[in-house]
């Protein structure tokens, strides 16, 4: 007699914290992908359109808003070298906020040599750095194509590109632009945050960057705020974790600067700490209601405003156990934080960290290597309510591992790309 | 105030936008496909313990949002081969939201099962509520 056996609803998401056969009947299991839950449906995930090209064969390493006091909405890009604002209307693209040197004029291109006046390019560009004269650029359309590279800086006066300039040239009296791209290390990406209306962002290698909203983006402190790997606005102040203090890097202190003004790291109520209870580096700055969270590699410290302008910062309690393994994992969204731990996925309840990748831990862990874990890029989308996780499997290729935090269920997203980060922006 | 996007940045420049009103990734396909864990019915059926069983159908219930083609596909090692239906094409241009059934027809024997809906294409949207699987035992399990 034939009986039948019926999955109904769909709707478990993937299992893999019972043995296969007494996982409940609608769990999933691997090759799964490309589905979410819905609704107690599984359907088909959405997809995706380009909608800029920053260049062939470069990271985008981060995708933020940046919404300024005036109204003004800003969708920005940071890749590994640039700082890029989208731009819109017409044929428009993009156009690059990299910190840029306009000194001076050019009076003469002969093939790859470009020779100036007053411009003092020794001291202030650098071999790799770019090169375009004003007259011959689209600023808001780019990459331009006359974008050149300096092969070398000869003197105060002289470059030479890695190619004849293919702009105008011959002798001439013409403003330019050379644009001192950044270096990101290696499977890194960069930290931001606004404070007193301005997006200040740090890669770990570059000196704090600050813009504006106009012209384009400049050290923010050359001195006193130097290859910062974390940052995080908290308080009204800018907070950097991680970073070079007189010359050498410090991976357990934490520094603050004035209240209302990123760029003062010397007035009275500016300050630092060091985290040396427990031995394990700073991974990350996170904040959840009204705490600073100082992430450490097995640790969460907590911090709150104190109201006192010379001791504004305390840190209460350093709970041990758990911390952010990988920094790029760390989310902050619905008034919580999520990230991946050394062991599992986790959420913050409160303060204290609560394990929700049960029912993906094991698969997740035996196809992603500690190493490749520690890449793994965190983002949210909260429309959808979704955490997402992407990390490079062993076997499989990059996976998107996805927490539905309304019906806490996960499943798995394989894209046709290789994705780097997640984030919002101006529509 | 203003409305917000979701965006992923790609490690070849590219900026994607996140639609709900795309099935594609960028024009290229996507491959959606549900797959079950392993099942040997007992949760429904206790009798079926150490039974072999033969698979004959699989009723996909779904809701009709468009015409789409999905392969129904079954699995009795644990997905290392998979017996694939005919692609099939299921819903109606029309997508009258209509909660529709289709059925595909097997003939497999084993002991424990996976089963496979799966659907590639860069259009489309697929909206599963219920899957049947309609079995018959076929015997003791014996070891030889």
């Amino acid at each position: 007699m034939r009986k039948r056996y019926v999955i109904r609803p769909p709707d478990y998401g993937y299992s893999y914290e019972f043995a296969s056969i007494h996982s409940p009947a609608s769990a999933m299991v691997w090759p799964a992908k490309n589905v979410r839950i819905e609704y107690h449906a599984v359907e088909k995930r959405w997809g995706y359109v380009e909608d800029r090209d920053l260049g062939t064969g470069l990271d985008v390493n981060n995708i933020i808003i940046y919404q300024m006091k005036d109204g003004t909405r800003n969708t920005l890009y940071l890749t590994d070298a640039n700082l890029c604002l989208k731009e819109t209307g017409g044929s428009n693209t993009f156009s690059f906020k990299t910190d840029t040197y306009t000194t001076g004029t050019v009076t003469d291109i002969t093939a790859a040599v470009v020779t100036g006046s007053g411009t003092a390019w020794n001291t202030n560009l650098a071999v790799g750095d770019k090169f375009i004269l004003d007259t011959d650029h689209s600023s808001q359309i780019e990459t331009d194509a006359q974008w050149a590279q300096i092969l070398t800086v000869d003197g105060a006066t002289q470059i030479t590109l890695t190619a004849s300039y293919g702009g105008t040239t011959g002798a001439m009296s013409a403003t330019y632009k050379g644009r001192k791209v950044y270096t990101t290390p290696s499977n890194e990406l960069w930290s931001y945050a606004v404070v007193d209306d301005k997006f200040c962002f740090t890669n770990g290698n570059s000196n704090v960057q600050k813009w504006t909203g106009t012209g384009y983006a400049s050290d923010l402190d050359s001195t006193n705020a130097i290859k910062a790997r974390y940052c995080k606005e908290y308080a009204n102040r800018l907070i950097l974790a991680d970073l070079e203090i007189s010359g050498t890097r410090d991976q357990l202190t934490l520094q603050w600067s004035k209240e209302g003004d990123p760029t003062d790291w010397t007035d009275s109520t500016a300050g630092q700490n060091q985290f040396i209870e427990s031995e394990d580096y700073i991974t990350g700055l996170g904040k959840s209601g009204s705490d600073l969270l100082v992430y450490k590699e097995n640790s969460i410290i907590v911090a709150y405003r104190t109201g006192v302008s010379t001791a504004p910062i305390a840190f209460s309690s350093e709970r041990r156990g758990v911390g952010l393994f990988a920094p790029y994992s760390l989310i902050e969204s619905q008034d919580t934080n999520a990230f991946l731990g050394r062991d599992d996925f986790y959420v913050l309840v409160g303060d204290k960290p609560k394990g929700i990748g049960g029912e993906i831990r094991s698969f997740f862990w035996g196809d992603v290597t500690k190493a490749n874990a520690l890449l793994t890029v965190g983002f949210a989308v909260e429309e959808k309510d979704e955490f997402h996780w992407m990390a490079t499997t062993t076997t499989n290729g990059q996976l998107d591992f996805v927490y539905n935090t309304r019906s806490n269920k996960w499943y798995v997203y394989d894209y046709g790309d290789t994705m780097v980060c997640g984030g919002k922006g101006a529509v | 105030m203003g409305n917000f996007g979701y965006y992923i940045g790609t490690s070849n420049g590219e900026v994607m936008q996140f639609d709900s009103s795309l099935y594609g990734d960028n024009t290229a396909t996507i491959n959606s496909q549900l797959v079950t864990k392993r099942i040997d019915f007992l949760d429904q059926s206790p009798e079926m313990i150490d039974r072999w069983k033969t698979v004959h159908a699989v009723k996909v219930t779904y809701v009709d949002l468009g015409a789409v083609s999905i392969t129904v596909s079954v699995s009795t090692d644990g997905g290392e081969n998979w017996t694939d239906s005919s692609a099939t094409t299921i819903g109606t241009a029309g997508a009258d939201n209509v909660i529709k059934t289709k059925t595909f027809w097997f003939i497999k024997t084993g002991q424990y099962f996976n089963f496979k809906i799966s659907h590639t294409a860069n259009t489309g949207r697929l909206k599963i509520v219920q899957v049947e699987v309609e079995y018959e035992e076929a015997g003791e399990h014996f070891v030889v």
